[in-house]
């Protein structure tokens, strides 16, 4: 009986191992899959608001079903992370009204299968603008009071922006800066300076948002200069003294701090890197300073050993103008303490031996009294006015020449480089120059493209504006 | 007889194999209420309360401390009442520096403070007096977690709590983790100034604490108005120890 039942396990033993090899053949049904391809008649779209939005979208599939597909189009900011997703339309063709701030978005097209649930994407780049996204900002003065134009990348020309979306309410007379306009996290910020105020106001339509003592902690008397946006760090210069502040911090009140201690009178010019964060000169010492944003507090450059060109710590002259040249090069302009001798000093800030070159400039008419410079970011050269002239200086040769002649008579009010913020590769970034006049009771501006060696290309202007009042400030405003 | 086990077995170890296979009621899980001191990660005062006069009005005789205290278990639909003690052997202050007023759990509510009235005695100006509470045992509710810390993601909870009293400028409990960033190592001479400069005696961070542009200022406005004074006096302020007064933020 024990060998009957030993005798029975071993078969099913057997077959449980046989069972094991036997190939799963399964109960499988393959069936091949609907192969979908969603596509738009457009990919890459601008629209100007106000604007509605149309798209419409064909659907190529291998097995067709009659029940079809879902759709949603869902509309998000490009860049950052999205705040907000809102869904335009539900159905294949979209059409819809945009009412989004001016920016770069991603348009979703989410297509589901309704046999098969499986759903299909497609992504398409909007580039939402206004009238005002992009241009020259041109600062007017007429009757005592200002007003914002703007020359757009067509060549429009829209006037009187600040007053027709504030109700009517001018600009200050004597309103005199707009600060180079960056964007940062997704945000765009635009500061307008006069000489008792500066206010903050809207990137899409100029609504003023702010007024000077809303930017600090502790209101000084206000009397500003300078706005510097770069990275996280904010810098404000006002009266000859810093207030800074670091964005890079938690959310909640984050305003511009009281400014570091000691008697200092600052430049009003910008250098600032990544490396070196931004390095200020003090006229009351005459020496560079670094600014430590976050703190607001200013620091010394270390002396270097050995025998070098300067000492960033002891220039012992009076400056004249500052700015970056091919990064992460800086030039600063100097004229001694008897008015007798004019200096350029290269150097970068970021390393322990920052000096680079020293030059003596033996000709440059003009330059130890100008008030307006352009410095270039490709070559040693510096542009500066001088009476109704603007010269180029070239730092090896050592000298200065006109570049470009005005009529007599004419007065250059202001000066700034074609920098496009948002489009790196375009052609005219570091090689354009705007220039402002007054020319017979007339504002003008004027581009004048920068040759490969310096000058202006043919010598003369590509273009003018006319029809202006007395310009004050010229400020180029990328796209967001 | 080993066919008649044989029969029997298997039918008995098949029944019992399936039987194994019921499917058992759940149960739930009850406790008895419990209660104990909540810490808030980002309250400086989580794990103790140094109460100070000095900082306060010269008019305030008395004032009132609250403690934060949370539940264990699921809320009551009916007042239930919390027994607050001393621990008189870890205490130095006196029934007469001190009331606990009843603490109570209300209705539907998970959370409560205990009222603790401290009184302005004259003894106070020389002596730090310590108080040391417990939860004790009462109808409603048994000691909770006896001593747990605090995190980023979560707080902590004891059933004992230290309160210092006094009346004289105390360091604040953060100022070596937090405040000392901005103001630099304590002194009673510095607290003072801050104090008089800021308007303030607290400095709390975290989430709805002050901003580090806001702490900047505030170590900013310190330091100017130590220079002003130095150069006022023509002598440079030293604190209680003889040191010089100094502010990080330049």
């Amino acid at each position: 009986m024990t060998k009957r039942y030993i005798n029975i396990y071993i078969f099913c033993l057997a077959a449980l191992v046989l069972a094991a090899c036997y190939k799963d053949k399964g109960n499988y049904d393959y069936q091949a899959i609907n192969e979908v391809t969603l596509k738009t008649d457009r990919e890459a779209i601008s629209l100007i608001l106000p604007d509605s939005l149309k798209v419409n979208v064909t659907i190529e599939q291998t097995i067709p079903d009659p029940a079809g597909f879902s759709f949603e189009w869902v509309l998000y900011l490009a860049g950052g992370t999205p705040l907000e997703r809102r869904v335009l339309d539900t159905t294949q063709n979209l059409k819809a009204r945009i009412t989004e701030l001016p920016g770069s978005y991603y348009l979703m097209l989410y297509a589901k299968d309704r046999k098969t649930g499986v759903e299909y994407q497609k992504r398409l780049v909007v580039s939402v603008l206004t009238a005002y996204s992009e241009g020259w900002m041109v600062v007017e003065e007429n009757n005592g009071a200002c007003d914002i134009s703007m020359i757009s990348p067509v060549d429009t020309i829209f006037r009187n922006i600040y007053s027709t979306t504030n109700n009517g309410q001018k600009l200050p007379a004597g309103t005199f800066r707009i600060p180079e306009i960056k964007t940062h996290n997704g945000d765009q910020k635009i500061y307008i300076i006069s000489p008792a105020d500066m206010i903050q106001v809207t990137y899409s339509d100029f609504k003023k948002l702010s007024t000077f003592n809303e930017f600090f902690w502790e209101p000084p008397v206000p009397k500003p200069q300078e706005y510097f946006v770069n990275g996280t760090e904010d810098m404000m210069l006002n009266n000859g003294k810093i207030h800074s502040r670091s964005l890079n911090a938690p959310s909640g009140a984050n305003k511009l701090n009281l400014p570091p201690s000691g008697n200092h009178f600052i430049a009003p010019y910008e250098l600032y890197s990544v490396a070196s964060g931004y390095v200020v000169f003090d006229t009351v010492s005459q020496s560079f300073l670094k600014l430590n944003a976050s703190s607001s507090s200013l620091t010394p450059f270390p002396t270097p050993s050995g025998t070098r060109l300067f000492y960033l710590n002891n220039i012992g002259k009076k400056l004249l103008y500052a700015e970056l040249n091919a990064s992460p090069k800086c030039y600063a302009y100097f004229k001694n303490n008897d008015n007798d001798s004019l200096f350029a000093y290269g150097f970068n800030p970021a390393v322990t031996n920052p000096d680079l070159d020293k030059t003596e400039i033996l000709s440059a008419p003009g330059l130890i009294d100008a008030r307006l410079f352009v410095g270039s970011r490709t070559l040693p050269h510096l542009y500066y006015v001088s009476g109704h002239q603007i010269y180029k200086l070239d730092v090896p040769a050592k000298t200065a020449a006109p570049v470009y002649s005005f009529p007599a008579g004419t007065e250059i009010r202001a000066m700034k480089m074609y920098r496009n913020l948002k489009l790196s590769t375009d052609s005219y970034n570091n090689k354009l120059i705007a220039v402002a006049t007054h020319e017979n009771g007339e504002g003008k501006v004027y581009y004048f493209p920068i040759s490969p060696t310096g000058s202006f290309v043919n010598n003369t202007y590509s273009k003018v504006f006319t029809g202006f009042n007395k310009i004050n400030e010229i400020t180029f405003k990328s796209l967001k | 007889m080993v066919n008649y086990i044989k029969h029997i077995s298997l039918p008995v170890f098949l029944l019992l194999l399936f039987t194994a296979c019921k499917k058992s009621e759940l149960t739930s899980y009850t406790q008895p209420g419990m209660v104990y001191f909540y810490k808030d990660h980002y309250d400086p005062d989580k794990d103790s309360i140094v109460y100070s006069f000095a900082i306060k009005s010269n008019a305030l005789q008395a004032d009132t401390i609250k403690i934060p205290l949370r539940i264990m278990g699921a809320a009551a639909d009916y007042d239930r009442s919390v027994n607050i003690q001393v621990v008189t052997d870890s205490s130095t202050a006196t029934p007469d520096h001190y009331t606990i007023l009843p603490t109570v759990i209300k209705a539907g509510e998970y959370t409560t403070n205990v009222s603790l009235l401290v009184y302005r005695k004259p003894d106070l100006k020389s002596n730090e007096l310590r108080l040391l509470l417990e939860v004790a045992a009462s109808d409603d509710f048994q000691p909770g977690i006896y001593n747990s810390a605090s995190g980023a993601s979560m707080g902590g909870g004891s059933v004992r709590f230290p309160v210092r009293i006094n009346d004289y400028l105390t360091k604040p409990l953060n100022w070596d983790t937090f405040m000392v960033f901005y103001f630099g190592s304590y002194s009673q001479v510095k607290y003072k100034i801050v104090i008089d400069v800021t308007g303030r005696t607290e400095f709390s961070t975290g989430a709805t604490g002050l901003t580090p542009s806001e702490m900047t200022y505030f170590g900013k406005a310190c330091s100017y108005y130590l220079e002003e004074y130095n150069r006022t006096n023509g002598t440079k302020l030293t604190d209680e120890t003889g040191q010089e007064v100094t502010f990080p933020l330049l």
